[in-house]
């Protein structure tokens, strides 16, 4: 197992967030979380990452190695585009590598701005450009392309494919067309506390179809 | 890895003329009412005009003693206040890590802030060698001020940014070395900056109240004393003037560090 939910339970004030909640994730690939907004997804990641612990129950994982892009992009406002994605790599990295996957990442020639010159398509890039080349075994993405406009969202959705090979990946989102698109298995999750509703592989050769599926199985519920 | 301490609005080379200009000019205009007050009460021992001030000036600086006396007063002031910086700056983490060191520090901290400068000066004559004095007021006046300044900015610290860190694995030096220090930078430049007027002032004013032979402090007495009002003007004149030089110097070497590590940490 890689990543596993064995019956954790998880109260946030109020609110009762996770009951008995269960899920295995056996093989790397990516998997995406798709759920309404505000029903617990990024509770998950943040459970994953220790920063809350649950109330029963155990969450266990194959590796601490963690790299991610939170909700908000988290960039450290006093180090440049390229200290900020150099500083979480875990290795040494050169300032040529960091230009090449920003330009996959339609977003050349900023590797010394500061984050606060940026917009918000810009930094959010640069979030998922750190989580990309830091050596990790998980990677967790957390609505990665909010802000990212049309045009460039396609060409980060291959480079995220194609850089995230060889990990675990969970990737939140709302959108079942963006989950379709990238992921090798959907997670549908909903309810108050956070019930798992099913998972469904998706097929590479229709996407689209399994869009369609992903779709009507979350207007269903 | 350096982070942008200060950021500037841009100016025109215009823009910075008139600037100057107008500084010039409210100095001038300052000089200007000095010399009429000086004039209209025509009594060089009660207000001595800024032509005689400005003598007396010239005449202290052709004296080798002179110098003298400036070094001892500044490395006495300054020696206060750079403990204080390094102490301050050691509460202050410590102050983070401990509840119970929190609440240990806050009460001595607070006393000193409470006190007003002139009883810890008597007491320390009490205390201390008079040579001792302005060190030991300059250290006790900006205390406070670096361990409280510094405490705030490593509380104000984004947690979330801390939580990134921790995911990234940073360990705990990484954690202190790219979030919580220069978090708390803006707050430790400007406790330094605001400290290092207070320690002069407060070091200034205990080599006065201890009569410590050698000092600035012991000139303005003198001169209050002997009723040379000309050199009390002057001597008072040479501490505005170290006391704005320090606070210059103090920025450009800030501006001149960040722009360094930059420079190292850009690759």
């Amino acid at each position: 197992m890689l990543v596993s939910f064995q019956k954790v339970s998880l109260r946030l004030g109020e609110k009762e967030v996770l009951r008995d909640f269960s899920l295995d994730l056996q093989n790397k690939g990516i998997y995406g979380v798709i759920g309404p907004s505000g029903c617990g997804k990024t509770t998950l990641l943040n459970l994953i990452q220790g920063f809350l612990q649950p109330d029963a129950g155990e969450i266990a994982l194959f590796s601490d190695r963690i790299s991610a892009v939170f909700q908000e992009n988290r960039l450290l406002p006093w180090y440049t585009v390229y200290q900020n994605i150099a500083l979480a790599a875990r290795r040494p990295v050169g300032r040529e590598e960091v230009e090449a996957l920003l330009r996959r990442l339609c977003m050349p020639g900023e590797l010394d701005s500061l984050p606060g010159s940026l917009s918000g398509g810009m930094a959010r890039r640069v979030a998922l450009a750190r989580a990309l080349l830091s050596e990790s075994d998980i990677l967790l993405l957390d609505e990665p392309f909010k802000g990212v406009d049309m045009a460039c969202k396609r060409q980060c959705e291959k480079t995220l494919q194609a850089l995230s090979g060889g990990r675990l990946t969970l990737l939140v989102t709302h959108d079942p067309g963006e989950a379709a698109a990238l992921c090798d298995t959907a997670i549908l999750v909903g309810g108050s506390p956070l019930r798992l509703r099913r998972t469904l592989r998706i097929d590479p050769q229709s996407r689209g179809r399994s869009a369609e599926e992903l779709r009507r199985l979350m207007l269903a519920e | 890895m350096t982070r942008s301490t200060t950021r500037k609005r841009a100016t025109s080379p215009h823009q910075k003329r008139r600037a100057i200009a107008s500084k010039v000019g409210a100095v001038l205009a300052w000089a200007l009412l000095w010399f009429l007050a000086a004039r209209a009460v025509n009594k060089p021992l009660l207000v001595a005009s800024p032509g005689e001030t400005l003598r007396e000036l010239l005449s202290l600086a052709r004296d080798p003693a002179f110098y003298q006396t400036v070094l001892r007063s500044l490395a006495s002031i300054l020696g206060g206040f750079f403990s204080a910086v390094a102490a301050g700056c050691l509460v202050a983490c410590l102050s983070l890590k401990s509840t119970f060191l929190r609440a240990f520090f806050a009460v001595p901290l607070g006393v000193v802030k409470a006190t007003p400068v002139a009883s810890f000066i008597i007491l320390a004559l009490v205390w201390l060698k008079s040579s001792h004095l302005s060190l030991f007021i300059s250290f006790l006046m900006v205390l406070p001020l670096v361990a409280g300044n510094v405490y705030q900015g490593l509380v104000e610290t984004d947690g979330k940014l801390l939580e990134m860190g921790r995911t990234f694995g940073f360990g705990r030096v990484g954690l202190w070395r790219h979030i919580y220090l220069p978090s708390a930078m803006p707050y430790f430049l400007a406790a330094c900056k605001t400290g290092l007027g207070m320690a002069w002032k407060a070091g200034v004013a205990a080599e006065v109240l201890g009569m410590v032979s050698g000092t600035i402090g012991r000139q303005l007495y003198d001169a209050k004393i002997y009723l040379e009002t000309p050199k009390l003007f002057a001597w008072t004149a040479v501490v505005i003037l170290l006391s704005v030089g320090m606070e210059r110097l103090f920025s450009w070497l800030v501006e001149r560090l960040g722009a360094h590590w930059r420079k190292r940490e850009g690759r």
